[in-house]
């Protein structure tokens, strides 16, 4: 079972985003690339990052990442560690998430907000990756 | 987590005198042309000793609407800001109240965006009157604003662009046109249904749509026949309604209306009135639940209750246009639109084209 956030995971994750239709139809005219940072809590010791690259549909790169200096990435989204294993798990809807503060964005609020369907299933494909979560 | 939020309400017969508490303060009232010739501007501004008026058009407004009224209110730097009209002045002076404080662009403002951090302090303490029965804007978190170069709705949202004060007071519906009745009853009840059919819906919204049904099913009608009393129910019905889908959200009625609207020009109410009985149908059809659930709570079958009232009141904004070669657009934007994803089902494209198609044939049988 792949680890949360190691590359392992990502790829994972990617594989089952690249073919899922669903997602494919719903960010179609999407370009932007995403880093998603998760704040040590609960027992994780330090932040864990993850790339990925999205693009009309499909994940065209993604890997964890060591040093998030390196990264420039058009959005951010990050959240505490103890927040994402809900998020995980479906019991923190991302949108609801994001409007109590449990996760922040950074990036064109306005275009996501055209694609609120999109983010909902990439949320969706990650509950289905299994997942070894640390600490 | 979740929250539920609202501003202060004053309603009922007089409840404009609760303006009296603020009469000494400097007060800037933003109205239409269309209402400021009812001279109902005259009624709210009299209540203070020093209050100028901004007229703008009647009509759904711009985002380039709102940045210019934004420079008003920064100039005017007023301590009371009071909005007064539908919902199309309340959500222009939600927007230009942010954008008189934040540099950013309109549809930055969005549910995700921490204004606070971006400076915005709420100078102005924001009273709004609604003037039609409908929108319910006066106390929710959302903001529609058309985009003129790429024929498209935005739609906002914060909590902090909720006004200070609602009051809902039925002098100004009192005269309300016919149309108007039934556009913006249509628009209260489709808030109402979708707020509880929403996946985001609650026990406070749950409660606040069942309550606001019950009224304007009892009330439509009579309001429409001129019955004063069942006005007011269904002024304070659809603040009502509005409560229920600001704390849940609305779904693919208004995704659809916001995506034909936009693409044909016509008012959001005469949209939303056309769309609400074939997503209630195409819901049926797909077996949401939650439609069953709603039936019982309010004690008649909501889908035949609303099919009814579209009859009755000869809802067919939508048939009068040719939109078949328009399908594909309607079918994007409708996808884009944010209030898709709290639509009790989410459909396919395929979904939405093949009802637009049904639609069409009927338009065409008619």
């Amino acid at each position: 079972m792949p680890r949360f956030f190691s590359d392992e995971w990502v790829k994972e994750y990617m594989r089952l985003l690249n073919e899922s239709r669903e997602y494919e139809e719903a960010a179609k005219d999407w370009e932007g690339d995403f880093l998603f940072v998760v704040e040590p809590d609960e027992g994780l010791k330090e932040p864990l990052y993850v790339y990925l690259d999205l693009y009309h549909g499909k994940a065209r790169k993604g890997f964890a990442v060591e040093d998030p200096s390196k990264i420039s990435a058009a959005f951010e989204f990050r959240g505490k560690y103890s927040n994402w294993k809900k998020l995980i798990a479906g019991e923190i809807d991302p949108i609801k998430g994001m409007v109590t503060g449990k996760f922040k964005l950074k990036g064109s609020m306005a275009k996501v907000m055209r694609y609120a369907r999109a983010a909902k299933i990439l949320v969706e494909i990650a509950q289905k990756v299994e997942t070894e979560f640390p600490g | 987590m979740w929250n539920f939020n609202s501003p202060k309400i004053s309603y009922g017969r007089d409840s404009l005198e609760v303006l009296e508490n603020f009469s000494g303060k400097k007060a800037l009232i933003i109205t239409d042309e269309a209402l400021s010739s009812l001279k109902y501007d005259v009624l709210v501004s009299k209540i203070f000793e020093k209050s100028e008026t901004i007229l703008v058009k009647p009509k759904e407004p711009s985002k380039e609407e709102a940045v210019e009224l934004s420079e008003k209110i920064r100039e005017k730097e007023p301590e009371i800001l009071v909005a007064l009209g539908g919902g199309s002045v309340i959500d222009l002076v939600k927007a230009a109240r942010i954008l008189s404080e934040v540099d950013i662009e309109p549809e930055e403002i969005t549910p995700f965006t921490n204004l606070e951090e971006l400076g915005f302090k709420g100078r102005s303490y924001f009273v709004a009157i609604p003037t039609t029965s409908g929108t319910g804007s006066e106390v929710t978190w959302a903001i529609v604003l058309r985009d003129e170069r790429e024929k498209r709705k935005i739609i906002m949202a914060n909590e902090k662009v909720i006004p200070d004060l609602a009051v809902v007071d039925p002098i100004f519906v009192e005269k309300l046109p016919k149309k108007l009745v039934v556009s913006t009853g249509f628009d209260a009840l489709s808030h109402a249904i979708e707020a509880f059919l929403s996946t985001f819906s609650n026990p406070f919204s749950d409660a606040l749509s069942v309550k606001a049904i019950e009224i304007i099913l009892k009330n439509f009608e009579k309001s429409y026949e001129g019955n004063l009393e069942a006005r007011e129910k269904m002024h304070i019905s659809a603040t009502i309604a509005g409560l229920a889908f600001s704390n849940s959200q609305v779904g693919l009625v208004h995704a659809l209306s916001h995506a034909f609207g936009a693409t044909f020009d016509i008012p959001h109410g005469e949209s939303v009135a056309a769309f609400l009985h074939l997503v209630l149908e195409f819901y049926k059809k797909k077996g949401v639940e939650r439609m069953d659930e709603l039936s019982k709570y309010v004690g008649v079958d909501i889908l035949k209750e609303v099919r009814r009232l579209s009859e009755r009141f000869g809802v067919k904004k939508i048939f009068e246009f040719d939109f078949e070669g328009k399908i594909n657009e309607i079918v994007k934007k409708a996808m884009e639109d944010s209030c898709i994803v709290t639509a009790p089902l989410i459909p396919e494209e395929e979904d939405l084209k093949n009802l637009l198609e049904e639609i069409a044939c009927m338009r065409e049988k008619s």
